[in-house]
């Protein structure tokens, strides 16, 4: 079982927002379906391998050619702001 | 109570591939912002990421050189965590199963040869770049480096002091540069190095409490950063205070390490296998075609020039910290067959004048097979050594071919013995006062007549000619 | 309304003897588009665009040049992107995002002659059953407008049930396509994991996901896979080997094939409609020489939340991308970089969207790893061993319902994520096992709502689900019925 500690903990992680209002919700959803993964906990894995989902046996690599797929402006196309072809951010304060 | 420093460094070396690890933009460095830019280096919707070939070779490559053990199975792993110059949330690493582990290099500090352990080395990407304006309150993010591929080179804490982690630091950047892997630019970033520090009692086996410098960005700066370190840990320590595990930043315009700010929030980097990249396998056989691709590892190469040639070990490590100046040795040495003056010659009066001009190795005026023939000229006694520097002088400013010079300013070495045994006969004649002298017993008064007999010659007479003659006649006069 | 009964090949016949115009093709799937625009099937219709390629085509036949569809209108889910059009995944977060590249499978279509008339509506990050929870409103199943589509690729089928288009693209990560081709009284297949390139589509679970075809008839799905099918430089995931001619290959023999019945799709929960129709569509099969093999799939109920670990997982890390600064909508009022990506993800993202990166960060956490993640890809492995074994040794596919029930009402499920989730049971377990799986109309509920009959093929064995489907079609014309909205 989760809390609301270890609920704004994970979204914390993934950088999502929660108001107070919504935790309670959320956090009864995210215990339901922690609970819900409970009926894997009965299968005995221990010397079982991980699923592979790869279709191939060989390797699938790449040349080392440069192919220019985007102009800058086509780099910049979508960002929601920028300044001298670059993406703006608001100061990076934790920065190196 | 006396401490001893427990040292590993973490080395990212960026790879001179054409394209980036996982995409098809360019790597070159320079470039505008946001130019060598595909779907995959901007983390598009959509994008995904296929494996350079390239970027393996240069890391088994790598391995290789360092005796790591190459592992048939490596797999590509996703750590997360938000920064606006690291495109995807995620940076594509390795994680439990790196490329290369268990490997060593060897360093010499002064008398001291040590073996650093090293214990891994892994494939990633890089992240773009930001720059920060805090009076305007934003930052601008360029991702041209995003996705340019890296090797990490993880030491084992085998380091003592901060001497040993820059001889560790210069052994890497001698053996990427040598194998063409990477540029060694630690300037521009293409070499970049972590350090972790921490103190435990001399004797003692547990490790103490560790701190990571972060961005140490040139060899004086490692080693300066790692000495106050050590000097701050062994003050924290012995006002019996505990030594906190944090990341610090060294500050080179004051000298010091200060925590890094906005890290305490412990990371959790959630790394999981990438699902977009097969794990990789690498049979024996890839790693048979790139050991016989590879240039000869300049620790043999040296010992070659020590065992085979004589040089001394000092030499031999100069000649082979970078494979250009190995290169130009050869010919100079091929030219002239002498190693001991090919050596001197590229060691003191190359380096010398580069040094003196500031001009790069790559862009001496003076190339090596114009060089060798000047080092022929003095192994056949054409040119005195004296007369040869300056020729080299000529050669440097005007380019030309070191015979020409000599013809034009008449430099040609005299070596007729008749003609020097006339100056030598005249000065004895010209000298009564010094004959008496040195039948006296005077030494000194033989430099005197040398100089005499030079002046006559204009100092192109050949000096043992010179010398010979002189001690022949002289003996008469006794 | 596209004439449900003539195939793509007869289309494109009329076009090459110039009796249609690619012209009046795309102005009636755009008529019937704008028709039943209530249905909420498309985000972005691309009008201009499609009537312009469509004097391309024609200009095209008229020089005497053959493609493989040439003027045929298609329609692709908003998650594939194509080149200078809006993309958004159904989000909001990319509600204005013109993608600069087109996917691998979109530049065939397109290369092969087809004309894209517009981006279907679909669950946010083709998260969901119902089509729900899209941005841009849910998508109305066209036999009954009160009830959901299906999902997440709702619109595809839509667009195809309704009329809009012959065919239509769709992804599947865990029965996206064949869930709504089910509710919606299409035919829909999704391929074998690594069939077709994932280059350009929108990854929401990256070891799952997989590009299909909606279609009416098996022949026309055959044609439209084997042009999207096949190795990409810029996918690493995507298969090497060879793609067959499915569409020249389909065949109607089916004498002798074992098909596989699973008892566990026929448990509690199964609705007795459905149960019936999927019976009498069996035993259509047995009629036609198939022999019917009972089998069992042990593991099928631990499908479930095996799935919700790890496409979850997946998609916790293929979301982080999201984020308001390189491109995609941004969060106004944040005033510092933190503010902005927690501003920006929590208003930009639906509420299924960031329960499933919630629950994805969670079991990838420090310490819960193993327990979850790990666990999970074991689990999986031995749900792919269930079908691996049969295989080798019962049966050459298997047949069973491809949803429990018909569409449910709109709004019914949404309270319950949980209820939801375990609707997708029947689909879920070829997901994470790789198989390719179809889904094709076969029968109606009392409520006058379609019911699909599923079969799930061995690894790249596409055309023997093709071939028992299209012999299904011969002899049944379930596909061929139209819904009420689209007759007359």
């Amino acid at each position: 079982m989760s809390d609301n500690e270890q609920v704004k903990h994970t979204a914390k992680l993934a950088r999502l927002a929660i108001s107070d209002g919504e935790l309670p919700v959320i956090v009864d959803n995210f215990n339901r379906i922690l609970d819900f993964f409970k009926i894997i906990d009965e299968v005995d894995t221990e010397d079982l391998p991980e699923y592979s989902h790869y279709p191939d046996e060989d390797q699938h690599l790449r040349k080392d050619q440069t192919v220019h797929a985007l102009t800058t402006e086509q780099a910049l196309s979508n960002a929601p702001d920028r300044q001298d072809n670059m993406f703006k951010t608001p100061l990076i304060v934790s920065a190196e | 109570m006396e401490f001893e420093a427990v040292i590993g460094l973490e080395v990212h070396v960026q790879l001179l591939t054409e394209s980036k690890v996982f995409g098809t933009a360019a790597t070159k460095f320079g470039a505008k912002p946001n130019a060598n830019i595909d779907p995959v280096s901007l983390g598009l919707p959509g994008s995904l990421p296929v494996l350079n070939k390239k970027t393996v070779d240069f890391a088994i490559m790598l391995g290789l050189a360092t005796h790591c053990e190459i592992n048939g199975t490596n797999r590509f792993a996703r750590k997360h965590y938000f920064y606006p110059d690291l495109p995807k949330g995620y940076q594509i690493s390795q994680f439990e199963e790196p490329i290369c582990e268990r490997g060593s290099v060897d360093i010499v500090v002064g008398e001291l040869h040590r073996a650093i352990g090293i214990k891994r080395i892994h494939i990633e990407e890089d992240a773009g770049k930001s720059t920060h304006y805090a009076n305007g309150n934003f930052s601008l993010v360029d991702c041209n480096r995003a996705g340019v591929g890296l090797v990490e080179i993880v030491s084992e804490p085998d380091i003592r002091s901060a001497a040993e982690a820059a001889a560790y630091l210069r052994k890497i950047r001698q053996l990427v540069r040598w194998l063409g892997i990477c540029d060694g630019n630690m300037e521009e970033g293409s070499l970049r190095c972590d350090a972790n520090v921490s103190l435990r009692p001399l004797g003692e086996l547990k490790f103490g409490t560790r701190t990571e410098i972060k961005n140490l960005n040139s060899f004086k700066f490692i080693e300066k950063a790692i000495e106050y370190e050590i000097a701050r840990q062994i003050k924290v320590l012995r006002s019996d205070e505990e030594v906190i595990q944090t990341t610090m930043l060294y500050d080179s315009e004051n000298d010091v390490t200060r925590p890094m700010r906005g890290k305490e929030e412990a990371l959790d980097y959630r790394y999981f296998p990438d699902p977009d990249l097969m794990p990789l396998k690498i049979e024996e056989s890839w790693i048979e075609t790139i050991r016989q691709g590879m240039p000869t590892l300049p620790d043999a190469l040296a010992n070659q020039l020590v065992v085979n040639l004589g040089l001394s070990e000092e030499e031999a490590q100069i000649i082979t910290s970078e494979r250009d100046y190995f290169e130009y040795f050869q010919e100079l040495h091929a030219a002239c067959q002498n190693p001991k003056l090919a050596c001197s010659w590229m060691t003191s009066e190359l380096f010398g004048k580069l040094n003196k001009t500031n001009v790069s190795f790559t862009e001496s005026p003076v190339k090596a097979k114009r060089l060798g023939r000047l080092l022929q000229l003095i192994v056949q006694d054409t040119i005195s050594g004296k007369t040869a520097k300056a020729v080299f002088e000529q050669m440097w400013t005007t380019n030309q071919d070191p015979e020409k010079i000599i013809a034009e300013k008449g430099l040609q070495q005299i070596s007729d013995r008749s003609v020097i045994l006339n100056w030598v006969l005249q000065v004895i004649k010209e000298h009564p006062k010094q004959i008496e002298q040195y039948r006296a017993g005077s030494d000194k008064v033989f430099s005197f007549f040398v100089g005499q007999v030079m002046k006559l010659a204009r100092g192109n007479a050949s000096p043992s000619l010179v010398n010979e003659l002189l001690l022949e006649e002289l003996q008469k006069e006794k | 309304m596209f004439d449900s009964a003539k195939s793509l090949q007869e289309l494109q016949t009329a076009i090459t003897d110039r009796t249609i115009l690619a012209q009046e093709l795309v102005d009636k799937s755009l008529t019937i588009i704008e028709k039943h625009k209530q249905l909420n099937s498309f985000i972005t219709v691309c009008s201009d665009i499609a009537k312009e390629r469509a004097n391309w085509a024609d200009a095209h036949v008229a020089g005497g040049h053959k493609l493989p569809l040439l003027g045929i209108p298609v329609a692709v889910k908003d998650i594939l992107l194509v080149n200078g059009t809006r993309t958004t995944a159904g989000s909001r977060i990319l509600e204005n995002f013109i993608a600069p590249y087109s996917a691998t499978a979109v530049r065939k279509l397109v290369e092969a002659g087809a004309i894209i008339v517009g981006k279907c509506n679909l669950d946010e990050f083709a998260m969901g059953s119902t089509n729900e929870n899209s941005y841009f409103g849910p998508v109305l199943n066209p036999w009954n407008l009160d009830c959901v589509s299906g999902g997440s690729s709702g619109g595809s089928a839509v667009a195809v049930a309704s009329g809009m288009v012959p065919v239509a693209i769709g992804t599947d990560t865990g029965g996206s396509i064949r869930q709504p081709a089910s509710f919606c009284g299409v035919l829909g297949i999704r391929p074998t994991y690594g069939r077709v390139s994932r280059y350009g589509v929108i990854a929401y679970a990256s070891s799952l996901d997989q590009v299909g075809v909606f279609a009416r008839q098996a022949k026309d799905a055959a044609q439209i896979l084997e042009i999207i099918s096949g190795y990409d430089e810029k996918d690493g995931t995507v298969s090497n080997r060879s793609v067959p001619s499915f569409s020249k290959d389909l065949n109607d023999n089916i004498k002798g094939l074992r098909i596989g019945v699973p008892k566990e799709y026929f448990q509690a929960g199964l609705n007795s409609e459905v149960r019936a129709a999927i019976e009498i569509a069996l035993n259509e099969l047995k009629k036609l020489g198939a022999d019917l093999v009972d089998i069992e799939l042990p593991h099928t109920k631990y499908a479930v939340p095996v799935y919700y670990i790890i496409a979850p997982a997946e998609a916790s890390s293929n979301l982080g991308r999201y984020d308001g600064i390189r491109y995609g909508y941004r969060a106004t009022s944040a005033k510092s970089l933190a503010d902005l990506y927690e501003q920006t993800r929590a208003t930009g993202f639906g509420a299924e969207t960031k329960r499933r990166i919630l629950i994805g960060t969670y079991v990838l956490s420090k310490g819960y790893f193993d327990r979850y993640y790990k666990k999970a890809r074991k689990v999986q492995s031995l749900i792919a061993s269930d079908f691996s074994n049969v295989f080798a040794n019962q049966c050459d596919l298997i047949a069973g319902p491809t949803v429990a029930t018909t569409a449910f009402k709109i709004g019914e499920k949404t309270a319950d994520p949980l209820a939801m989730y375990l609707s997708d049971i029947l689909t879920i377990p070829a997901n994470l096992s790789g198989l390719p799986a179809l889904s094709t109309p076969c029968g109606f509920d009392s409520k006058g709502l379609p019911i699909g009959l599923q079969l799930i093929g061995q690894k790249w064995a596409e055309q023997t689900i093709l071939n028992v489907a299209h012999s299904y079609q011969q002899v049944t014309d379930w596909h061929k019925h139209i819904p009420p909205i689209s007759r007359g």
